[in-house]
Formats: C-alpha cells, sequence, structure tokens
C-alpha cells in the first residue's frame, strides 16, 4: 500500500493510493491558494466590460486594459503581476504572497481613489478591474492569449502514470475542481465514482470556477483559441480554466452512486460510499480489496443540528487502514459557536441599515446558515426589511436542486417531505410572491433594478478575486455600515482582502468549521474496532504538539492509541504502509463443504480440503475437483499425523492385528544405516506376521517401519491409530 | 438450502399483493395489499396463515412495500395496528410520503361513507407509518446481520421500487409492479445483473407484447378532445395523488402541442399539496424532467388551474380534475349530478371504483342511478374506462429476467390463463424452472449454497506455481535428460492444442480449512498452520520390501523382444541383435534391470504430473519422499527385492507408485 499527496495540507484533498495492483485516485481537488496571487477580475466570463466610462486604473486593477486595447503601466509595482514566477515556485510555499504583502502600502492611496469614484456611481454596475492578466511587465515572453488568462497549477500529478489509474473517487463537491484536467486533457481512461449530488455541485462549482477564472471571450470573440496547444504551451504545470464543454465531457464520465450502494469492479475490488455527513451526498469511501478493508474519510462531520445526512461510521467497523484527510485545523470557529457571531454581525449591520456580502459557494452548511440567519433576524424583528440575495451562475439551480434531495438529509429535515414542504428554507424564502429571497446570475441585469436595501448577498467566489463580490465591494467597499463576513473554512481572509484593504467596509471573519477535528477523529475511532493504520495529514499532528496534547505525538511524528498505529502524511511524500496477511476471498461450494471432516483442537477445528478452485471474473471458487483431478490431486495430497508415538498403544494395537513374539528392544544411538543422527534413543520392535520379518524403530519424531509389501496394509492401521491423522 | 414462497394474495390474481418468503431462514413480507373487489374479510390477506397466534413480529424479520398502490400496500395498517405487527418496515421515500395519503382516502370510502366498522382509523395510518424505515435505491440496508435488501427503480408509479434481498450467499428479487418503458414522467425499470436464486414477477401484461400504453393514451386524448370540441364538458374523478399527476401531466403536454385553450381545472385543496409532493420528489422521475426542472418544472402545470364551485356554471367546454375517484361525494359527485344528462358530456374512470360507489354503478352501466330516496341521476354522457398502470408487458419480463439473470422464475400478480403462457415461453426460453403458485400454496426452490472462505495467498501462489511447473512439458520429470524417454516430450508438444494454450481457469488445490469461533474460515497450508497452533508433526516412514520374481521378469523381457523382432522389418540385423542380447546377459543386474523398468513404467504413468527424478549412480528413483533402491547392505540383499521406503506424508503417492511398480515387475506384462 502506498499512499502519496499531491496537494499540500489545508488545500482540497488529491491523492494517489496504489494497494494490490489498484491504483486509485482519492479526491482530485484544484489548489486554492493560489488564486489569492492573481488578479481581481470583475464580473465574470458571462459579462461584458459594457461600462468602461470610468477610468480603469482603480484599487484592485492591474496594469493594462485590454478590453479598452490601451495599455497603461502604473507607476507602482502592481503587487500581483508576480503571479506567474509565483506558481512556478513549490505550490507549498507561497514567497510571492507574502512579498505582495509587503508591498500593500504603496498601493494604498490608489485604493482610496478608487472607492471614491465608485461611490458616485455606486447604484449602477461598476467595471473596474480588468479581466485580463497583464502582459507588460509579466515574466512570461509571450504575449498571446494564453498568457493573458488566468493559469492554474494542477496537482502535481508529474509522479502519476495516469494512465494507469483504475477509479477515481470523489467525496463531496470541494475536491472536485481538477477532475476535468484529468479526463480531459491527460490519457487518464479509469472510471470515476461520486454520489449524485457531489456530481451536481461539483459541475456548478465548476461553472462558476470557468466563469470567475475562464477565458475571458469577450476580450477576444473572434480569435479561436487552441486548447490543446495552449496546455501544450503552457509549460511549467500551468493550465488555463477549462471550457464548458470539457465540464460537460467530464461529468459525464462520473458513475453516480449512493450511498452503501455496493459497487463491485474487476471482481476485486468493492467500493462503497458512505454518508460523512459534512454535505448534502458527502461521501466518505470503503474500498474493500481481497480481504482488506480501507477507509478513506474525507471531510466529514459529526454535527448532528445540520440539514446532510447523519455521518455514517459503519466503514469503520472493519477498517483495517483509516486515511483520514480534510481534518478541520485548530482553533477555528465550529458551527455551533460562530453560527451566533455571523447572526449576531448581521443583524447589527442590517439594523443599522448596512448592507451584508457574505461571499460562499452557495452549497454546504449555508443552508443551515440561512435558516439561522432568517430565525435570529425574525427574532429581531429584522425580518421586514430585508432581502435575501443569491448571486452566482449557478444560484438558482443550486438553490432548486438542494431542495430535491430529501434522501440525502438527516431525518429531521427527510420529515419535511412527508408533509410535504420543501426541507430547506430556502425553498419557502424564494417563493416568489414573497420575494424574501431572489437568485440573479451576476450583478448585471435585474439585480440592481430589484435591489432593496438593506440586502444579505451570498454568493461569490470567496477568494474575492472574481465573481460578483468584486463589484459590490466597489459598490458598498467604502461605507463602514456595510459588513463582509466570511464564513468559508478553507480561505485565508487575510490573503482575500489584500486588494481591498483599504476598504472602509466592516470585515468579520466567521469561518465556520464543520469538519472533523483531530480530537474527533479520535473519538470516532474509538467508537470502533481500531484499524491497524490511520494515517492523518502532517498538519494535523504538527499541530497538536504545541498545546496539551503532546501525549498523543512523538517524534517519529507519529502517534498511537493502545494498538493502533498513526502516521501522517505530507504533500509528494509517499506513505508506505505494510499490508497484513494476504488473503483472496474465495467461495467454497456446498458440495465440496459437506465431504470435509473437520477434527476439533480446542476452540479451533481444522480440516483438511482439497479441491478445483475455478477462476472466473476473478470471483474464485473452490469446488469437488473432476475425476481426473482427484487423481492427480492424490499425487500430491501430504498426510498429517499428529501427536507423539506411545509404545504400550502400538504393542497393543499390533497385538490385535495377531503378531505375536514382539522382541522390543532399546537403544542409545545409531543402529541402523540410514540413521544420521546420532545420540537419538529408539527403541526396536521386532517381530512376525503372516511369516514375514518386520521392523518397527520408534523415535522421539519419527518412526520407521520397515517391512514386506504385503503385510504393509494390514500393519499401517495399529500404527496411524497412535496418532491423530488427517 | 431453500427459499419458499408462498403467496398470501396476488397467487394467480390480481389485487392484495402479499407474498411470504422464506431464505436463508429469514420470514419476509413483501408487499401487504387489499383486494379492492372484496368488502368482506378477503379483503386482507390470510395473516393467519403466518402464525395462528398473532406473533408476527416474531415470525417475521422485516415488511417490504414495493409502491404505493393500494393493492401492494392497503393492509399495512390493519397488519400493524389491528394485527400488532412491530417489526421493520422498508419502502422507498416517495412511497411513505404517499402512501398514507391514499390509505386515507380509502378509509373515508369504507368508513365514513359506507359505516363499516372494524376498519382501521387515521391514527392507525399515522402511526403504522411512523414505524416505515425510508429507503434510497441501491442503498444496500442491513435489516440484521445476514439479511440485506437493495431497492432498484421499478417506474411504475413514483417510488416505485424492486427489491433484492440477500442472505447468504442466497438471493432473491421481488419486482412489485413495473415497467421497462419509460413513460412520460418516469423512467423504465433498472436492476444490475444480481443472478439472483429466484424472480418473482408481476405478469399483468403477461400475453401482452407491444406496447399498448402508448395507443391507449391516445385514444385517451382523442376522446377528450373530441369531447371538448363538441362542446361537451369532462369530468375525471380522481383521487389527489398517483393517477391524477399522470393524466394532468398527459393531457398538459397534449395542450401544450395542441395549443388548446379549453380550460382545464383540478379541483380540491389538495392538488397544490400532492403536486408538490411530486416536485420534491423529481429525483425518482425520469432523467428528461430531472434535467429540465430547475427551469420548468413539469408539476408546475400551466394550463391546469384550481377549481372554483363558482365555474360550475360556466358555459362551453371543459375539463376537470375532481375528486374523489369513486364518485360518491364532494366536487366530483357534484359535477357528475350536473352534467350526467347531458349526452354530450363525458365521464372517465381511470381506476377502480369499490362495489357500490356510485362510480361502479356507473361503470357497470347502469343508466337511472339513485343516490338516495329524493335523486335519481339520468346518466346519459359517454362513460369511459381508462386504466393508465404502467406494467412490463411480456418482453419486458422476458427483458427484465434476462437483465438480472435468474435461475428461477415465480410469476404473481396476474391472471392465471396469461400466466401459463409466459410460464411456458419462459421455460423455453431460457430453460430455467418457471412457477406460478396460487394463493396458500408452496414454491420450494433449492439453491445451492456456498460458503465464503478466506484464502492464504501464499497457498495460492504456491499452488499455481506448481500448475504451470507440471504442466509445462519442458520442465518435466527426470534428471538425467538421456535417459528421459525424449519421444514422450516431442508427443507432448505435439498434442498442444489452442484450448490447452489459454490461460488455466483452475487450479488444484489442498490446504488446511481452520474454523476458529468469531474469524472467518480461513484456507490455509496445512504444515503452516499446524506450526502456528504447536502441534508436533510425527514422522513414520515406512520401508517395504518389494519382492518381484527375477526370472520371470527377464523371460517375459526377452518374450516381448523377441516379439518385437518378429514383428520389426526383416532386414533387421540379427547379429547385432544377439550381441546386444549376450551383453544384456553379462551385465545382468536383475535389481537395476527391474529400476529401469519401474522407472519407464512411472515416467509414462505419472511423470507428467510430478518429477521423477532418477539417480544416475545407483539407479534409484526418488518421487518427492518416495525412494525406490535397489538393497544396499547384505542383509537386504539377501531377502531380495527392490526396497520402497516413503514418509507417511505421501502416502498417497505412495500407493499409487506401488501399484504402478508391482504392475511393472509383473511377469506378465
Amino acid at each position: 500500500m502506498r499512499l502519496t499527496s499531491l496537494l499540500p495540507d489545508g488545500e482540497p484533498n488529491c491523492l494517489v493510493f496504489k494497494v494490490r495492483q489498484m491504483l486509485i485516485m482519492l479526491d482530485c481537488g484544484l489548489g486554492q491558494e493560489q488564486l489569492y496571487a492573481m488578479p481581481v477580475r470583475e464580473g465574470g466570463l458571462t459579462e461584458d466590460h459594457k461600462d468602461n466610462s470610468h477610468n480603469a486604473t482603480t484599487a484592485g486593477s492591474t496594469a493594462d486594459n485590454t478590453t479598452a486595447g490601451s495599455k497603461r503601466k502604473l507607476q507602482e509595482t502592481d503587487i500581483r503581476q508576480d503571479w506567474a514566477s509565483f506558481l512556478k515556485a513549490s505550490s507549498s510555499q507561497f514567497p510571492t504572497k507574502k512579498m505582495a504583502r509587503g508591498s500593500n502600502s504603496q498601493t494604498s492611496h490608489t485604493s482610496k481613489t478608487a472607492s471614491a469614484t465608485t461611490e458616485t456611481t455606486s447604484s449602477g454596475p461598476t467595471s473596474t478591474a480588468d479581466g485580463t492578466i497583464q502582459g507588460g511587465n509579466s515574466n512570461i515572453p509571450s504575449k498571446s492569449m494564453a498568457t493573458r488568462e488566468y493559469m492554474f497549477k494542477l496537482p502535481d500529478f508529474s509522479g502519476v502514470d495516469l494512465k494507469a489509474i483504475d477509479v477515481v473517487l470523489i467525496s463531496n463537491y470541494n475536491h472536485i475542481l481538477a477532475l476535468p484536467y484529468l479526463t480531459e486533457y491527460t490519457d487518464f481512461q479509469g472510471r470515476i465514482f461520486a454520489t449524485e449530488p457531489t456530481i451536481e455541485f461539483g459541475r456548478q462549482l465548476m461553472i462558476e470556477f470557468v466563469t470567475f477564472f475562464g477565458t475571458s471571450v469577450a476580450s477576444s470573440p473572434h480569435e479561436i483559441i487552441d486548447r490543446k496547444e495552449l496546455v501544450a504551451r503552457a509549460g511549467a504545470g500551468l493550465y488555463p480554466a477549462y471550457t464548458h464543454a470539457d465540464i460537460k465531457a467530464c461529468i459525464d464520465k462520473i458513475q453516480p452512486v449512493r450511498f452503501r450502494e455496493h459497487i463491485s469492479l474487476f471482481g476485486s475490488l468493492k467500493l462503497t460510499a458512505h454518508s460523512a455527513g459534512y454535505c448534502l451526498g458527502s461521501s466518505n469511501w470503503l474500498i474493500q480489496i481481497g480481504t482488506e478493508n480501507i477507509a478513506y474519510v474525507s471531510s466529514s462531520s459529526t454535527q448532528g443540528n445540520l440539514h446532510p445526512d447523519l455521518f455514517d461510521g459503519t466503514l469503520l467497523e472493519n477498517a483495517s487502514t483509516v486515511v483520514a484527510t480534510d481534518l478541520c485545523p485548530r482553533g477555528s470557529f465550529t458551527y455551533n459557536t460562530g453560527v451566533n457571531l455571523v447572526c449576531q454581525s448581521i443583524a447589527s449591520t442590517i439594523a443599522r441599515k448596512g448592507n451584508v456580502l457574505i461571499p460562499c459557494t452557495i452549497s454546504g452548511f449555508l443552508f443551515d446558515l440561512l435558516e439561522d440567519v432568517h430565525l435570529h433576524l425574525n427574532r429581531m424583528g429584522l425580518i421586514g426589511q430585508v432581502q435575501y440575495s443569491f448571486i452566482s451562475p449557478v444560484a438558482n439551480t443550486a438553490l432548486q436542486y438542494s431542495n430535491i434531495l430529501a434522501e440525502w438529509m438527516a431525518p429531521r429535515k427527510q420529515e419535511m417531505v412527508y408533509i410535504p414542504e420543501a426541507p430547506l428554507l430556502h425553498g419557502i424564502l424564494l417563493d416568489k410572491e414573497k420575494g424574501i429571497a431572489k437568485h440573479y446570475k451576476s450583478v448585471h441585469g435585474a439585480f440592481s433594478s430589484d435591489l432593496k436595501l438593506p440586502c444579505i448577498v451570498f454568493g461569490g467566489h470567496p477568494s474575492l478575486r472574481s465573481g460578483p463580490m468584486v463589484n459590490l465591494l466597489h459598490m458598498w467597499g467604502n461605507k463602514p455600515t456595510n459588513t463582509i463576513v466570511f464564513i468559508e473554512p478553507r480561505m485565508d481572509v487575510v490573503a482575500a482582502m489584500e486588494p481591498y484593504e483599504n476598504l472602509a467596509i466592516a470585515q468579520q471573519a466567521v469561518q465556520l468549521d464543520i469538519r472533523l477535528s483531530i480530537d474527533q477523529l479520535v473519538e470516532v475511532m474509538n467508537k470502533y474496532r481500531h484499524p491497524r493504520h490511520i494515517l492523518v495529514p502532517m498538519r494535523a499532528i504538527a499541530s497538536t504538539l504545541p498545546d496539551g496534547t503532546v501525549e498523543l505525538a512523538d517524534v517519529k511524528r507519529t502517534i498511537s492509541t493502545s494498538s493502533t498505529r498513526w502516521s501522517a502524511y505530507k504533500v509528494g511524500e509517499p506513505v508506505q504502509l505494510g499490508m497484513g496477511s494476504l488473503y483472496e476471498s474465495v467461495l467454497l461450494s456446498e458440495e465440496l463443504a459437506k465431504s470435509i471432516l473437520p477434527q476439533a483442537f480446542g476452540s479451533v477445528s481444522f480440516a483438511p480440503i482439497a479441491g478445483s478452485l475455478s477462476i472466473y471474473n476473478n470471483q474464485m471458487q473452490l469446488k469437488p475437483a473432476s475425476v481426473q483431478g482427484r487423481q492427480l490431486l492424490s499425487l500430491y495430497t501430504q498426510r498429517l499425523l499428529l501427536g507423539v508415538m506411545n509404545l504400550p498403544h502400538l504393542l497393543s494395537g499390533l497385538t490385535a492385528i495377531g503378531v505375536t513374539n514382539m522382541d522390543v528392544s532399546e537403544s542409545e544411538g545409531k543402529e541402523s544405516k540410514e540413521d544420521k543422527e546420532t545420540g537419538v534413543p529408539e527403541i526396536k520392535v521386532e517381530f512376525e506376521l503372516h511369516g514375514q520379518a518386520a521392523t518397527i524403530i520408534l523415535r522421539e519424531k519419527e518412526t520407521i517401519v520397515k517391512c514386506d509389501d504385503t503385510i504393509r496394509s494390514l500393519l499401517r492401521e495399529p500404527i496411524l491409530k497412535c496418532f491423530q491423522s488427517f | 438450502m431453500t427459499i419458499q414462497i408462498v403467496p398470501l394474495g396476488a397467487g394467480q390474481d390480481v389485487g392484495r399483493s402479499c407474498i411470504l418468503v422464506t431464505i436463508g431462514g429469514k420470514n419476509i413480507m413483501l408487499d401487504c395489499g387489499m383486494h379492492m373487489g372484496f368488502n368482506d374479510e378477503r379483503r386482507f390477506p390470510d395473516f393467519s396463515y403466518i402464525s395462528k397466534t398473532g406473533d408476527f413480529t416474531e415470525m417475521l424479520d422485516c415488511v417490504i412495500i414495493s409502491h404505493f398502490h393500494l393493492d401492494h400496500c392497503g393492509a399495512l395498517p390493519f397488519f400493524t395496528e389491528m394485527c400488532g405487527y412491530d417489526g421493520n418496515i422498508y419502502m422507498t421515500h416517495p412511497t411513505k410520503a404517499i402512501c398514507p395519503i391514499l390509505l386515507e382516502d380509502y378509509r373515508k370510502i369504507t368508513v365514513d361513507k359506507k359505516g363499516e366498522r372494524n376498519f382501521f382509523t387515521s391514527q392507525d395510518i399515522k402511526s403504522c407509518m411512523k414505524k416505515v424505515i425510508a429507503v434510497n435505491l441501491h442503498q444496500t440496508i442491513m435489516v440484521d446481520d445476514d439479511l440485506e435488501i437493495c431497492a432498484y427503480y421499478a417506474g411504475h408509479v413514483l417510488g416505485a421500487a424492486m427489491f433484492y434481498i440477500r442472505v447468504g450467499e442466497e438471493s432473491l428479487v421481488y419486482t412489485g409492479d413495473y415497467n421497462m418503458t419509460p413513460d412520460r414522467h418516469l423512467g423504465s425499470a433498472w436492476i444490475d445483473k444480481v443472478k439472483p436464486d429466484v424472480l418473482i414477477t408481476e405478469s399483468t401484461y403477461a400475453t401482452t407484447i407491444r406496447d399498448s400504453k402508448r395507443s391507449r393514451e391516445r385514444d385517451f386524448l382523442k376522446k377528450v378532445h373530441d369531447c371538448v370540441a363538441g362542446g361537451g364538458n369532462v369530468i375525471i374523478p380522481v383521487f389527489a395523488l398517483g393517477r391524477a399527476q399522470e393524466l394532468c401531466i398527459l393531457i398538459e403536454t397534449y395542450w401544450d402541442r395542441m395549443d388548446l385553450r379549453v380550460p382545464i381545472y383540478f379541483s380540491a385543496g389538495l392538488t397544490e399539496k400532492a403536486n408538490h409532493f411530486y416536485r420534491l420528489f423529481i429525483n425518482w422521475t425520469n432523467e428528461k424532467i430531472k434535467s429540465t426542472f430547475v427551469h420548468r418544472n413539469m408539476f408546475d402545470f400551466k394550463h391546469i388551474r384550481a377549481w372554483d364551485r363558482a365555474y360550475i356554471d360556466n358555459p362551453g367546454p371543459m375539463v376537470v380534475f375532481a375528486t374523489p375517484g369513486m364518485l360518491h361525494s364532494g366536487t366530483s359527485l357534484e359535477l357528475f349530478k350536473k352534467w350526467a344528462p347531458d349526452p354530450k358530456n363525458m365521464v372517465i374512470m381511470p381506476g377502480f371504483c369499490v362495489a357500490g360507489t356510485i362510480g361502479s354503478r356507473v361503470l357497470a352501466g347502469e343508466k337511472h342511478i339513485k343516490t338516495d330516496s329524493f335523486t335519481t341521476i339520468d346518466v346519459n354522457l359517454q362513460v369511459k374506462n381508462l386504466s393508465f398502470s404502467a406494467h412490463a408487458d411480456a418482453k419486458g419480463i422476458m427483458q427484465l429476467i434476462r437483465q438480472c439473470d435468474a435461475k428461477n422464475v415465480v410469476l404473481v400478480h396476474g391472471e392465471k390463463s396469461s400466466m401459463g403462457f409466459l410460464k411456458s415461453r419462459i421455460m423455453t426460453e431460457f430453460g430455467i424452472p418457471c412457477f406460478d403458485p396460487a394463493n396458500g400454496t408452496t414454491v420450494s426452490i433449492e439453491t445451492s449454497h456456498v460458503i465464503p472462505i478466506e484464502m492464504s495467498a501464499s497457498l495460492l501462489k504456491q499452488h499455481l506455481i506448481r500448475q504451470t511447473e507440471t504442466q509445462d512439458p519442458g520442465m518435466t520429470t527426470s534428471s538425467s535428460p538421456e535417459h528421459s524417454s525424449s519421444d514422450d516430450n516431442s508427443e507432448q508438444s505435439d498434442i498442444k492444442t489452442p484450448a490447452e494454450i489459454r490461460p488455466s481457469d483452475k487450479v488444484l488445490i489442498q490446504g488446511m480449512l481452520v474454523m476458529d469461533d468469531g474469524k472467518p474460515i480461513r484456507l490455509e497450508d496445512a504444515d503452516e498452520v499446524l506450526e502456528k497452533v504447536g502441534m508436533a508433526n510425527h514422522k513414520v516412514r515406512f520401508e517395504v520390501r518389494k519382492a518381484y520374481n527375477a526370472t520371470a521378469l527377464r523371460r517375459a523381457v526377452e518374450d516381448a523382444e523377441s516379439n518385437e523382432l518378429q514383428q520389426g522389418s526383416t532386414s533387421m540385423d540379427t547379429d547385432k541383435d544377439e550381441s546386444q542380447a549376450g551383453d544384456l546377459y553379462q551385465e545382468w543386474d536383475s535389481d537395476r534391470f527391474a529400476l529401469k523398468l519401474v522407472h519407464i513404467a512411472l515416467q509414462r504413468s505419472i511423470g507428467k504430473q510430478i518429477k521423477v527424478v532418477r539417480e544416475l549412480e545407483d539407479d534409484s528413483i526418488e518421487i518427492r519422499s518416495v525412494k525406490i533402491r535397489a538393497p544396499t547392505d547384505k542383509d537386504e540383499f539377501e531377502r531380495g527385492g527392490l526396497l520402497v521406503g516413503w514418509d507417511y506424508r505421501d502416502e498417497d503417492l505412495a500407493t499409487r507408485v506401488l501399484s504402478i511398480v508391482t504392475l511393472a515387475l509383473s511377469a506378465n506384462r
């Protein structure tokens, strides 16, 4: 067994797992950290940069404005222009980011002027940032389309034979973004499994990704881009965002499964998804190969009061190896502690007639948060004034789709459909007549005309580098009465806010993390029979060291409880694990089973067995052998005698078959020539039967019978009676 | 092992589906339906068959309901609340949601309208549904440690499911009602190739081959269209859920396509709620509806509006879906009274009507129906009866049998005569046994039972290596190639046919089964196992003198040679022969000669399967621990004969070798 992580800790999962002959990829996420180093782009792919009337050289914008066609350079060093060289750097460290932070002060004054200009046009859609990447100061020499796009560093596929991957398992939508690269840009030809909601939410996330970070079609509508060429030219492992066509092709390749559906592959590999309790359709996978059970525990939550189906721990029951990923870092807010802060922060903003921006994807615990927020506002009597807006290219789909997934929800939510009522609150809020909540594809169009202040806006990309939040920050960012609330757990708030550092908008970072923490993981593990191995991300263990629970950790970076071995893995460093005793599962036919004669030795029974093992579709069945086979088998039959030779027993046995005149002599040492050992005491019994002389020599672990062929079968019985034979 | 199947209902009959199954020692009830055609105790299945004393909970391991039609779930509240069954009940989510509404509707008719007693109450329905465990498709549910069930999409109605049931290695599939062709709002039934020992399938349309549903739909739409085109009103009495939505979709899409403006109404407040059920269970409809629902939900009807009583006097044609479905009360009866006298109008009865209701009398063709002592309705309007139940036809049933690769088929839920036809077709086409038991009769099906064990991989490898070694002709036999019969080898390679070149799919295995309580049964190498448990293996060595008659042997050989000579070509040089013979006499060593004979005999008989080693210096032969040698010391020499020694481990091999030796050395060969 070998496990290799292809993305650093804290990023989405992407692991490659080799067990026996199978190569399994666990999740296929795209590193999100790199986004922070990218320039801000307003709107998204679907947007036209129609309103360029006011100056584009504002904060958050990059050095040139390709839509206008004129390139302007700012005097200041742009904080983000070195993103390309940054990306070439190791993915686990982000030196340029720190550098970028250092140079913040230089851009600060432009940011202020920008805010001033935006304020005047606050009601209309603003277009500040351009969608492309600077050419002037770029380290990349080519100024073709390829360089003017957002480029992404993929998980480190270099050490993996992608063609040899048999199966990809996706645990939830957070870890799926790099999948189209795998399926559409490489010679990968394995199978992909995910639960139905994971596929749908994953698809939505991909569409968001393409809309926010994809090729800006508007900037060059007539230029046809050869994507493959682009990829080839990309070098340094940088890829542009994929396309809508790629998404469709990729999604079509995923086979939908449901929880506890048994999938059998190649006859020897069994896969089962178990509910992880993290989001709708989030799954942990049980991988059974031969008699080995491996549990892949991805983002999971044991939090009981959320909408997704509850965490199903049964996959840990017989697991010998557990691979745990995506653990919650220490010191983060749990849902219960954080939700009140979020509610209060929203309520106080609304109370002072401010707007609330919540950058997040429209899925996961947002649906629960929405209920809590609504309840809180209701209690505060603020409900009448507020409007919820969901802005995302997939807002409508996400909101509608989530409400038909009652089967994937916690029992409490499932009950709702029997009333019948929409299981998630937003189903009611979105009701057209009430108009409390609305959804928009983007900030352009209906959003501004519908706008009723104060407003709570959900959506956009948490990185704040693209999408509607960029526009909204320019619209509302200057007023300290407004608040931006960060709730997504995986993001870096400081890095995200870097381009907006001087905005007056109030910031509240309450990153709700419902994932399992290392302590919760230990707790969960203790409920089940202990696996031999538990693999956790390095960071999870490393962070345990500073505070109290050091007794779990030792120098070798492993923590152990009872018989279980804990080890840590790290990006790019394969972890080798020994397999247990190797066993294959075989079916024993009834016919053959009837023929065996078990003998008990204490609590254990043994039965010698011989048969013909037929192998069909990797399924092995042991059946009685054919006549020919039985003949052949008899040549190989190995008989066993257990016990110690007992002289009186033997003598009485011999008497019983009619032997008289036994001559028993005892000697010390070698008598016969065959005896090569010296000093072995032996007993010699000589007698005659049916006129034929015979000798039986007894030694401690050996008995030698010398006789004529004719009386052999007669002698066999009394000898064998002394032993337990098979 | 046997699987026993007893239909308590739906055996050679349609209605009150209830099938008892015993599989691997587990008792399972499949469906718990009522018969709509009876009002007496025959309405419900005969539960006393299960237990005379009523301890159903103990007798049954679980109850599985396939879908929400009353002939499949109607008796459930009766069974749980009045008979006292308290065990597990499984059904899909939509079934769990919709079934209580239908039960309540039915209860109202039988109790409130017809004043029947001894029927379950609303509370009974509620508490019954509380015991239900909802399942998702394809999700494997462990009922207990041994019994697992898994639901597959059946397509018949929203939430209809087929159930795969497995205990150990025995398995069974119960289809409930299913449909193999997708329709307007549902997909087609689908199942994995689960290879069940028994497939229990419905056979409603056992003799219908072509899909007649489409044409019946067309027929229905045409009638409705003709009626409204002629200025008539159409009333369709329905229950709020199930068939009503199917018909709504049907008419809605037709109206859409034909661009009709005739209003369609749907009565009763339940409608919105009922449609809401369908909206929430979009996942259970077909792919097309699923993929478009975000933009346009199929169950948000454009043409169908809510009914208002004031509309009753509106002029001009209209289509009204009115509840309840049997015309016994409410809007449907009111409308019927009003419209019945006009022959332009039409009533379409899409479902079954309980005997005694106005609906059933209308269907029976009565022209004057007395609703009470004061009113008589003159029935002049056109009466149509249409059933839209989506069932698999004969082709579909055959398709399902093929799809799941069943080993036995049991037909239920169909007419006896048509079942017979299908039964013979299944038996001839698939060559598998097929049964059509009547209610209360038992079908017993023998299954071969297999026991899952774990086999040590090293043991398997060891045997695989042995197999390939012995099968490879180059590796066989002697360590002295000049002595081995080289023509044997060439023969072997000559007869190698393509069939032998393929990888072997059979390996002969020997080992020791280890059975330890609580652990899986394992197959291991015998020596290793015994070593592990510390059992002393005692070695017993036999040494046997094998006497033979040297003179007789020699004579026999000579005879054989002279025979050969006679048979051989005449040009054979006799001198040479003599000299050879002379050599033979001079160096005659009977033991060596005998060993040589024995070696050839062994080589021929078992040499292909096992390594026969011949030592050059003393001609002794070794086959594993079996050693055949000439006497060495004086004592042995005096007695004469060959000496055969072996370890008791190889007793079987030795027995075989001894018999070959005997044969080889016998004089008359």
